[in-house]
């Protein structure tokens, strides 16, 4: 490994921990608890910790917060595993193994570093353009294998990481714990709201933790102590550290990941889910970095990552350290560095010497300071070693060793919570950066955040606002003293340099002549820009390099960086594993399950279940040696006997009020006011496009009470379709909704000696076939047990559906599949019951439509023109191709040689081979026992005008002859059923 | 033959027993068959009807959001400005439905004996509040949803009716079908919240 430049300096401001031995790609090193992974790695001397994404040039820190685009690193120990997670973000703990994600075999040793002799070849579109021949196919997995960024590891135990989802409302969420954000909480503390802080560190104190300021009296740290020790005491104070705010979404909902480590480096997380009433954004700023040539080598950082090293960590990046800056950022981090010991060798400073009012500190402290000068270049391969100092008024150059370099490019506010609520950042030329300029209702932003660099004015906002919510009104005048950086930096390219060389996004390795290219080809859309160089794509979507790509773009374009705009902001902020959104979300917690009331009666009997949004017998284990045997005897006891099928997942709706008739008859294109009570209609609904949403039957139990009958699956979007239309629509319309679909079991009675069955089971009520017709419905007494018993068909042959209260859903199967005499009624899976409905020929709404059908298309076109009144989606059926006669209609497909398959192609005539152009597809397929022949169902183009035609239908790989019929196989004359 | 009713849980029907599970805290689940209730449902609104649902029930509704009546003849739950769940003795079930028939024939309020329909869990312990906070965005400080406080919310992802009965003790009705669903939800919501 090549020895890096940083090491640990015997003191710094803040405590360290205990310490502890870890290890960075095999290598034992030294930490203190809570000290992060960066900056570990910094003190034991680690220069290269990756590689670049597509050069794989050496890559080193840069940053020490999660806007770090180097800092990936694979963590784990006994207890958790992380495949790629920023290194400023884990804190070091006894026995943690970190490991490099990119570089092979090591990042130091890479051999897809050759990648670099290939550069001319791999600039931006080059995916595009140069793997295509003969397939990308064939490049694909070297791609892969050299770009990304970690591996997940299928060993590493799912429990390993707990994650536990916690929902919690509050008066005011304060987003960052740094010195405006803890301002606003102690505003807050005694005003008796509840309010909740959270910061992605461990600690509390943003800046203040390093900064060298005074405030008031007191030094930033102890100023920090009083307040987090005032807040914790504070009942209604929240304080959530290592919490990110990752996303923001409507109504002021907030989705936050907290990292908690317990003893022995156990890590666990806690998804938190934010109501709040209203927001303090307190989210700071980061730094800019620079583009000058080579400006991605091993020990290139952040400025304001240098200081925080310094002050926080103790931690020197590098023993001779030059800075590059063109704000008083540079300023601040010279007299840190220098006050902490370093060699301090230079600040080169774009701006002039009177724009530079921060310089005369340094200068006083001996610190050379080269102003209107820039880095022409600089060297070093896996370490930096010297730069070269370009004058820019008199292009003098010199060169200057130094093992590492501090840069400001300026401040990019942390606005992106804001922007994924709909704000557009715009561009604020006076301070150089982008800004929310109108905050969502009820947030408030401040600080870094608002584009505030100064402390004073920071700290002040923080109370402000605090105040403004009813917090205290007597903030304490608190004086700041430190570094002033009054301004971000302009916005402003090298003068000069080889663009290749100068890099805009190190994470995506997008350089500045990528730009160039993608200006030149006319992707200048912002949104362009990004698809095609990936600029301000991966986990770091831009934090650090947006702005200088935008300000490249709007000058090779002669925009304005305004206009350029910027990229859309989407949850979330930072990467959030998929295990921690699903947490406990698998197996039979995987989405909320529905089970039949009598689901324990159903797995006595040994039914095989299937996921039908509801869990549903499929077909059952008792009645044939396997799936097809089952089934055929299922079928042939609802066409000889009797079948027992137990529908208790079908919705049930009650319609109740003095408007129920009128306003059901909207939705159905059947008019529900003529049906009389008592009685049943079948019919189906429309969106407003004419397309077939539903269909079921409609009960009438009393004048102004009816029962609709959604599908299973639709049950719940019908009911949301009735009160979206109650409450927006017709709101002056008196009726009532009201979901009973749980409230009765309902059991289906299939086949001729339905009706013994149903007599054996005691009802207090005429059940004969005179008295009791088909499409009607009855109330009464099952054996003393309260019942409605509608007279429906779903299978063609004479049934009855029997509902009782679920509570009597197990018992009352219990007793219809009991023996009695000649009956013996078996137990009807879903597969049975479907073919047994398809040889009857009826819909399955979802199955035999799809997102075209129109009631034209499966042949209620006439109930639909005769029907009198308005109903949803009548409109769109007159439209032209609505009315079309080239329309697939549903018909009935017979196969003459062979068995038919859901989803075969209706071959165009004329067509032998595949692929060629089809007329439609077969919706529903099936042997039918009755017919004793494959039957389906088929949307066909012009079908209803093709009866008797043959048609060649391509079912997985083989054609099937089949014959256009109308939909009905069994018994169409409707004997049975009436019977 | 005799058709008998029984328990989302298999059990006897119509008593208040203790769910069996291996808790991991001091959390106690009961399921609550014991509860009957009806659904009161207005097709109009709710001010002009109360008094006469009052006199023909002796229920008298709220007309408030999270508000509970507890009348001699039943406890009244609002759900939503048009919509009430009575819990009530499982005999007066029955007649409160038909007195509402009665007194609304065109059915301006209807009610529907509602006890199949949802199953009622009472959760108490100290762990109660934890594990319900990691089910949905329901504000359970005391100031929010106070004792005798009632909110319709989703918990675990399914619709869900809160009642709170003390400080640490949670009556929460949810749909039947999904209440084995909902009993492994908070299992695993004890696990990970202790």
């Amino acid at each position: 490994m090549t020895k890096g430049p940083g090491f640990a300096l015997a003191h710094g401001r803040g405590k360290r921990g205990k310490k502890v031995y870890f290890f960075f790609n095999g290598r034992k090193m030294q930490g203190f608890e809570g000290q992060s992974v960066a900056a570990a790695l910094i003190a034991n001397g680690v220069g290269v910790v990756g590689r670049s994404f597509k050069y794989h040039r050496p890559r080193g820190l840069t940053a020490m917060g999660l806007e770090d685009p180097n800092s990936l690193l694979e963590h784990r120990n006994e207890h958790f595993f992380d495949p790629a997670a920023p290194a400023g973000h884990v804190s070091v703990s006894e026995g943690l193994r970190v490991r490099s994600v990119t570089g092979w075999p090591s990042p130091t040793f890479d051999l897809f570093a050759s990648a670099q002799l290939l550069k001319g070849f791999l600039a931006a579109g080059f995916y595009y353009k140069t793997f295509k021949w003969p397939t990308w196919r064939v490049f694909e997995p070297l791609i892969k294998r050299s770009t990304g960024f970690g591996r997940i590891d299928a060993k590493a135990r799912p429990s390993a990481k707990a994650v536990r989802h916690v929902y919690d409302t509050c008066d005011v969420l304060i987003i960052g714990g740094g010195p405006a954000g803890l301002a606003a909480a102690r505003s807050l503390a005694s005003s008796g709201q509840t309010v909740v802080l959270a910061d992605d560190q461990p600690n509390l104190g943003g800046c203040f933790k390093w900064e060298d300021a005074t405030i008031g009296s007191l030094q930033a740290q102890a100023w920090l102590e009083a307040v987090e020790g005032e807040l914790s005491c504070s009942p209604n104070v929240k304080l959530l550290r290592h919490t990110t705010v990752a996303a923001a979404y409507e109504n002021n909902c907030f989705v936050c990941v907290q990292t908690v480590i317990e003893g022995g480096g156990r890590h666990s997380e806690r998804f938190w889910r934010i109501n709040a009433r209203n927001v303090v954004v307190a989210t700071g700023a980061i730094d800019r970095p620079m583009m000058f040539p080579d400006n991605d080598r091993p020990g290139i950082m952040m400025a304001s990552a240098i200081r925080r090293l310094l002050g926080e960590y103790a931690v020197a990046p590098g023993k001779r350290l030059a800075i590059f800056a063109n704000n008083d950022s540079g300023y601040a981090t010279a007299l840190a560095a220098a006050q902490a010991g370093l060699d301090v060798v230079c600040v080169v400073d774009t701006r002039s010497k009177e724009q530079a009012t921060g310089a005369s500190l340094a200068i006083a402290a001996g610190i050379e300071c080269l102003f209107e000068s820039e880095i022409a270049s600089t060297r070093g391969y896996k370490r930096l070693s010297d730069i070269k100092i370009r004058s820019r008024v008199s292009g003098k150059t010199k060169v200057v060793a130094c093992d590492s370099l501090a840069v400001s490019g300026g401040f990019t506010p942390v606005i992106q919570l804001a922007c994924q609520v709909g704000r557009r950042p715009v561009f604020d030329a006076e301070r150089g950066m982008f800004i929310v300029a109108d905050a969502p209702d009820s947030w408030t932003l401040v600080g870094g955040a608002a584009g505030t660099l100064n402390l004073e004015v920071t700290l002040q906002q923080g109370y402000e606002a605090g105040r403004a919510l009813g917090g205290s009104k007597h903030a304490p005048p608190e004086r700041v003293s430190a570094v002033a950086v009054e301004v971000s930096g302009s916005l402003e390219g090298p003068s000069e340099g080889d663009p290749a060389h100068i890099w805009v996004d190190l994470q995506n390795d997008v350089k500045l002549s990528d730009v160039q290219i993608a200006a030149a080809e006319n992707y200048v859309s912002v949104e362009h820009l990004k698809r095609y160089t990936t600029l301000g794509m991966g986990t770091d979507q831009g934090r650090t390099s947006n702005v200088n790509g935008l300000s490249v773009m709007a000058a090779l374009t002669k925009r304005s960086i305004d206009s350029v705009g910027t990229t859309t902001f989407r949850p979330p902020y930072t990467p959030v594993r998929f295990g921690t959104i699903a947490n406990g979300r698998q197996g039979d917690l995987y989405m909320p399950q529905r089970l039949l009331p009598a689901h324990d009666f159903h797995m006595e009997k040994s039914a095989i279940m299937e996921d039908f949004g509801w869990r549903r017998p499929d077909w059952y284990a008792a009645n044939g040696a396997d799936r097809e045997q089952a089934i055929a005897s299922e079928m042939a006891a609802v066409r000889e006997g009797v079948g027992v099928f137990d529908a208790s997942s079908l919705g049930k709706i009650e319609i109740s009020g003095p408007d129920a008739a009128e306003f059901l008859s909207r939705f159905y294109v059947s008019d529900i006011r003529s049906l009389k009570p008592g009685r049943i209609r079948y019919s189906v609904m429309l969106k407003e496009d004419g397309v077939v949403f539903d269909d079921g039957v409609v009960t009438r139990l009393s004048d102004n009470l009816f029962l609709a009958g959604p599908t299973s699956g639709n049950a719940d979007a019908v009911m949301a379709w009735f009160e979206r239309w109650r409450q927006t629509e017709w709101p002056s319309m008196r009726v009532a909704i009201c979901s009973v679909t749980s409230n009765w079991a309902a059991v289906a009675f299939a086949g001729p000696r339905a009706r013994d069955l149903l007599a054996s089971l005691n009802p207090d009520f005429d059940i004969s076939a005179e008295a009791f017709q088909h499409m009607q419905v009855r109330e009464g007494l099952l054996d003393g047990v309260p019942t409605r018993i509608a007279r429906v068909s779903f299978t063609g042959e004479l049934q009855f559906e029997v509902s009782v209260p679920t509570r009597y859903a197990g018992s009352l199967l219990k007793s219809a599949i009991r023996k009695t005499g000649s009956l013996s009624p078996v137990l009807i899976g879903m597969e049975a019951w479907l073919r047994l409905r398809l040889e009857k020929g009826y819909l399955h709404v979802g199955a035999d439509t799809n997102g075209r059908t129109t009631p034209h298309d499966i042949g209620m076109g006439q109930v639909a023109d005769k029907r009198k009144g308005d109903f949803i989606g009548r409109r769109s059926l007159d439209l032209s191709f609505n009315r079309s006669d080239d329309r697939e209609r549903l018909v009935g497909v017979v196969a003459e040689n062979g068995p038919l398959q859901v989803g075969g192609r209706v071959m165009k005539a004329g067509h032998t081979n595949a692929p060629c152009p089809t007329d439609g597809y077969v919706t529903s397929a099936t042997f039918s026992p009755s017919c004793q022949q494959w039957i389906g169902l088929a949307l066909i183009e012009r079908g209803d005008q093709r009866q008797g035609e043959i048609v060649s239908v391509f079912c997985a790989g083989r054609i099937v002859r089949c014959k256009i019929t109308r939909p009905a196989f069994y018994d169409p004359s409707n004997t049975r059923l009436n019977s | 033959m005799t058709i008998e009713a029984s328990s989302v849980f298999g059990g006897p029907f119509g008593i208040r027993s203790v769910v069996p599970f291996q808790s991991v805290s001091d959390l106690v689940i009961e399921e609550r068959s014991d509860l009957s209730c009806v659904f009161v449902n207005a097709a109009v609104d709710a001010g002009p009807v109360a008094d006469r649902i009052f006199a023909s029930t002796g229920v008298r509704i709220p007309l408030r959001s999270r508000q509970v009546v507890r009348n001699a003849d039943g406890t009244a739950l609002w759900l939503s400005p048009r919509s009430w769940l009575v819990h009530c003795e499982r005999e007066r079930e029955a007649s409160i439905v038909s007195s509402i028939a009665g007194e609304f024939p065109q059915k301006e309020v209807h009610a529907i004996p509602y006890t199949d329909n949802v199953v009622w869990l009472t959760l108490s312990g100290s762990t109660a509040e934890q594990v319900l906070r990691s089910g949905g965005f329901i504000s359970l400080a005391q100031s929010v949803l106070g004792i005798d406080e009632v909110k319709r919310t989703l918990v675990g992802g399914i619709p869900a009716v809160v009642l709170r009965e003390r400080g640490d003790a949670w009556t929460i009705a949810v749909e039947r079908s999904r209440a084995r669903y909902f009993l492994s939800w908070l299992k695993r919501n004890e696990i990970s919240s202790s």
